[in-house]
């Protein structure tokens, strides 16, 4: 192509008014990195952009400023780690599994000698509590097998609401699921909460009805976990009627993202 | 005149003895491919009047061209990166992205209500505009680009400007001035040429 035509062409290709054959030949000649062509659009763009200065400045709205960099994403996280990363997760999950010893320890503890104090001398209100006690220990080891699993994940539930706590899921393929949370509000009298697992496709699937503790806390194991959370979307959580309901009747009010 | 930086980068041939933005404006650039605000902060500041100015000039609404410029810095930010001196001077870079956007407002608006420039709106968009508080080598580039412009013959200035400004497409321009199509594409041409000659290194402009 003579280097006239090859201006002019290019200069129309800025304009957008390049077509038909000639287009497909420039875009040829761009697409195969010709330096001629490479120089010659660069000095185009350069003209045609001049063209813009045959018009007047004019002041922005003095709002707009703001706006533009009020509006900018904010810098990019650190990206997050593998979540299959064993060795990384180690260290992580000895120090969560500590943390949650300590917690339910402590709250055992407390939960046990303040009703030992008020049922002295009630034997069987001890025995019953004793009873209560080895269930919660059996409760724990099953938490942290599953806290403690080299493949465990960390699913967090939020909740579009800002003053609702931030849900905990643990999840291990073999070893299973466990939510946590702690300043849980009780639901309503007559209803629960229902913990869903939901597919990428179709109906969410129940993952059990809970209720918080009195003072808030929340350790629910899904007895029966008929879904599979791997390859799911997300888990959820709903307000349902009192046992549950077979898909939820409500708007989930805490939801968290599986990932892969 | 915008392309100094090129020379002065050694990326492409020095064609101006002009002096022009382009060195502070391609650090900026940089700079906000590297997520620093401040940069475009100062891109902004630097730039604004001219990019909402050619969003203006297009649209001839003052909202819409708010919302363009806004994109504008928007897509600067998240594409800065993807700059390189094959794309254009910075300068020439960011105007035609500004136009890009503000045609694009303009064809999904659906009507171009007559904002295609006329021979008065050529005339009008020449006198003025540039104050103390812009940049001197706005000033002397729209000085020249203007005097430039001045060399052509008043068809030629006007099928410019209505493709530039307009975004119309040949047969667009042939249709709405009655004019054949080969005309309209030989006067683009050859008015084309002719801005070239006068604005290249060397040439004053009369």
């Amino acid at each position: 192509m003579e280097r006239e035509t090859l201006r002019s062409h290019c200069d129309a290709y800025v304009l957008g008014l390049l077509d038909g054959e000639e287009l497909r030949e420039l875009e040829a000649l761009i697409n195969k990195g010709d330096p001629e062509t490479k120089t010659a659009l660069r000095e185009s763009i350069d003209l045609v952009a001049q063209i813009a200065l045959t018009s007047n400045p004019a002041d922005p709205p003095a709002l707009l400023r703001p706006k533009i960099m009020n509006a900018l994403p904010k810098p990019a996280e650190a990206p997050p780690q593998r979540k299959r990363n064993v060795l990384s997760f180690a260290g992580w999950a000895v120090a969560a599994g500590l943390a949650l010893v300590a917690f339910l320890g402590y709250q055992s503890a407390n939960m046990y000698s303040s009703r030992l104090a008020r049922a002295e001398g009630e034997l069987r209100e001890a025995r019953q509590e004793a009873a209560g006690l080895r269930a919660e220990s059996r409760l724990m080891k099953r938490v942290m097998a599953i806290v403690m699993a080299r493949d465990t994940r960390l699913i967090r539930l939020a909740s579009a609401e800002p003053e609702r706590p931030q849900f905990r899921a643990f999840w291990s393929q073999p070893t299973g699921l466990v939510l946590t949370g702690v300043n849980v509000t009780a639901p309503q009298s007559g209803r629960t909460m229902q913990l869903w697992v939901v597919p990428k496709a179709g109906n969410p699937v129940s993952a059990g009805v809970f209720q918080p503790a009195a003072d808030g806390q929340v350790v629910h194991i899904p007895e029966s976990l008929t879904a599979a959370i791997e390859g799911s979307a997300a888990l959820a959580i709903s307000d349902e009627p009192e046992g549950g309901s077979p898909q939820p009747t409500t708007k989930p009010v805490w939801v968290g993202a599986i990932g892969d | 005149m915008w392309m100094l930086l090129m020379s002065v980068l050694g990326m492409g041939p020095r064609r101006t003895a002009s002096p022009g933005p382009d060195d502070d404006w391609y650090q900026w650039i940089e700079g906000v491919a590297r997520g620093e605000q401040q940069a475009l902060s100062k891109l902004y500041d630097q730039s604004s009047r001219v990019v909402y100015g050619i969003a203006l000039r297009i649209l001839g609404d003052e909202a819409d061209a708010e919302e363009v410029t806004l994109d504008v810095y928007n897509q600067v930010w998240r594409i800065a990166r993807d700059y390189s001196p094959d794309r254009g001077a910075p300068s020439s870079w960011l105007i035609m992205l500004a136009r890009s956007r503000a045609l694009d407002r303009l064809r999904a608006r659906g009507r171009r209500r007559g904002r295609e420039t006329t021979l008065d709106s050529v005339g009008e968009a020449a006198t003025g505009g540039y104050g103390p508080d812009d940049a001197a080598y706005f000033k002397l580039a729209a000085e020249k680009i203007r005097s430039a412009m001045t060399s052509l013959s008043p068809e030629q200035r006007q099928l410019i400007e209505m493709s530039f400004f307009g975004g119309l497409s040949h047969s667009e321009m042939a249709e709405r001035l009655g004019q054949p199509l080969g005309t309209v594409k030989t006067r683009i041409r050859s008015g084309m040429s002719r801005l070239r000659e006068m604005m290249s290194a060397g040439k004053e402009v009369q």
